[in-house]
């Protein structure tokens, strides 16, 4: 079928004209349903993200009120935990406790013959003296030394001394 | 020559148009990311603040069993001078053991009053009528609330008096926590060495303190009654 055209000749394009101008009639269209469409999407998402914003601050606040109902609970646990870190380290730092617990063990095990003297500790001694009248007390207790040596760190006979007075007298050092 | 001029204005038009439309897309697209980028950077913020709280109630709600033996705690350690419950306590422990104490004195030791646990020297002789009494009451020392560490001990045996001793401890104290942390900090619960000691503590000798009794006073007739 011919092509009608019923404009006078002078008032039509040329080809290319008429083409370029249809492309760019297609691409306005085009871009304007971009725009719509950013518009639109984005204004949704902003939309929902404002009330899931509303949503979050007023459990926010909610969780805040609750929070303050429970602020002596708080004042609480921080002094709590204040004291108890300071009582970890005072605990901790027990030294001379553990060298006595470890002379009066040997006491407390030791024959009813033998009798306690002296026991000096501190930071750095830590000494035991006790004495017995016969051999077989002494060997006695140093057999229940030996057999419980896995409580001490370190115990070693410091002196041994004999006088017909006072038998046996015997310096232990205790770690 | 009109005829080229109408092309050209209609090319003009259409490219506008484009250039418009392209400026216009890319401003709104740019306005719109913004905004959304704006609220998710808000609300990224208060979900992790909102995360926080949660977290803190949790920890508090837990807690509150351990708070209340927070005063088993503040004696452990006493925000003041701890002399006169030491003395106390001191003297139950020895008087449980058979144990008489002599020459007590409490003296402070810090040097500055800035430093995390202020410490005092305890000083006293010790007295029991054997060496089972007396290393009893030593060992007791350990398990007294407020703390003590055992400096040193001198303990012999003398024959009139039974086993004497010269013990020096340390006693402390220090200052309650001035501030509480803000709402937007994490708040830890009891770590199990915490909850170690604690359990411990309660374990420990606390001051027994007798509520002073009551004394009954006698009603006397009232002098101004018109019946007297």
């Amino acid at each position: 079928m011919a092509e009608l055209n019923l404009l006078p000749k002078e008032r039509t394009g040329s080809k290319d004209v008429v083409g370029f101008l249809s492309l760019t009639k297609k691409v306005s269209i085009a871009l304007l349903i971009i725009l719509v469409l950013v518009v639109g999407v984005g204004g949704a998402i902003y939309f929902l993200s404002v009330r899931d914003q509303s949503r979050l601050q007023l459990e926010y606040e909610n969780l805040e009120n609750q929070a303050q109902s429970l602020e002596a609970t708080e004042a609480g646990l921080v002094l709590l935990k204040d004291r108890l870190q300071k009582s970890q380290t005072v605990i901790s730092s027990r030294a001379a406790e553990e060298s006595f617990s470890k002379q009066k063990a040997i006491v407390e095990f030791a024959p009813d013959e033998v009798t306690f003297k002296e026991s000096i500790i501190d930071s750095a001694n830590s000494t035991l003296e006790i004495e017995t009248q016969n051999s077989n007390s002494l060997v006695s207790l140093m057999s229940e030394i030996f057999a419980n040596s896995n409580n001490f760190s370190e115990i070693a006979i410091s002196e041994l001394t004999f006088s017909a007075a006072v038998g046996y007298a015997i310096l232990l050092t205790v770690f | 020559m009109e005829n080229l001029k109408r092309n050209y204005k209609s090319i003009l038009i259409s490219v506008t148009t484009i250039v418009f439309l392209v400026v216009l897309t890319f401003i709104n697209a740019n306005f719109v990311i913004g905004k959304i980028n704006a609220v998710s950077s808000e609300t990224s913020t208060i979900e992790a603040r909102l995360e926080t709280l949660q977290s803190r109630i949790a920890v508090l709600e837990a807690a509150v069993g351990s708070v209340e033996l927070v005063n088993i705690a503040a004696l452990a350690i006493p925000e003041k001078n701890p002399s006169v419950l030491l003395t106390g306590q001191l003297k139950s422990l020895a008087l449980e053991h058979s144990v008489s104490i002599e020459n007590l004195s409490i003296t402070s030791t810090s040097i500055s009053d800035d430093e995390p646990m202020l410490t005092y020297e305890v000083n006293f002789s010790a007295i029991g009528g054997d060496y089972e009494s007396l290393s009893n009451f030593i060992d007791g020392l350990s398990t007294i609330l407020p703390l003590v560490n055992l400096g040193s001990a001198n303990i012999r045996s003398v024959t009139a008096s039974g086993v004497e001793s010269e013990i020096r401890l340390t006693a402390y104290s220090a200052v309650y926590p001035e501030s509480l942390p803000t709402s937007d900090q994490p708040l830890s619960g009891l770590s199990p060495q915490e909850q170690e000691i604690l359990t411990s503590l309660e374990t420990f000798r606390q001051i027994v303190s007798t509520p002073p009794e009551s004394t009954e006073v006698p009603t006397r007739p009232n002098p101004f009654s018109p019946g007297i």
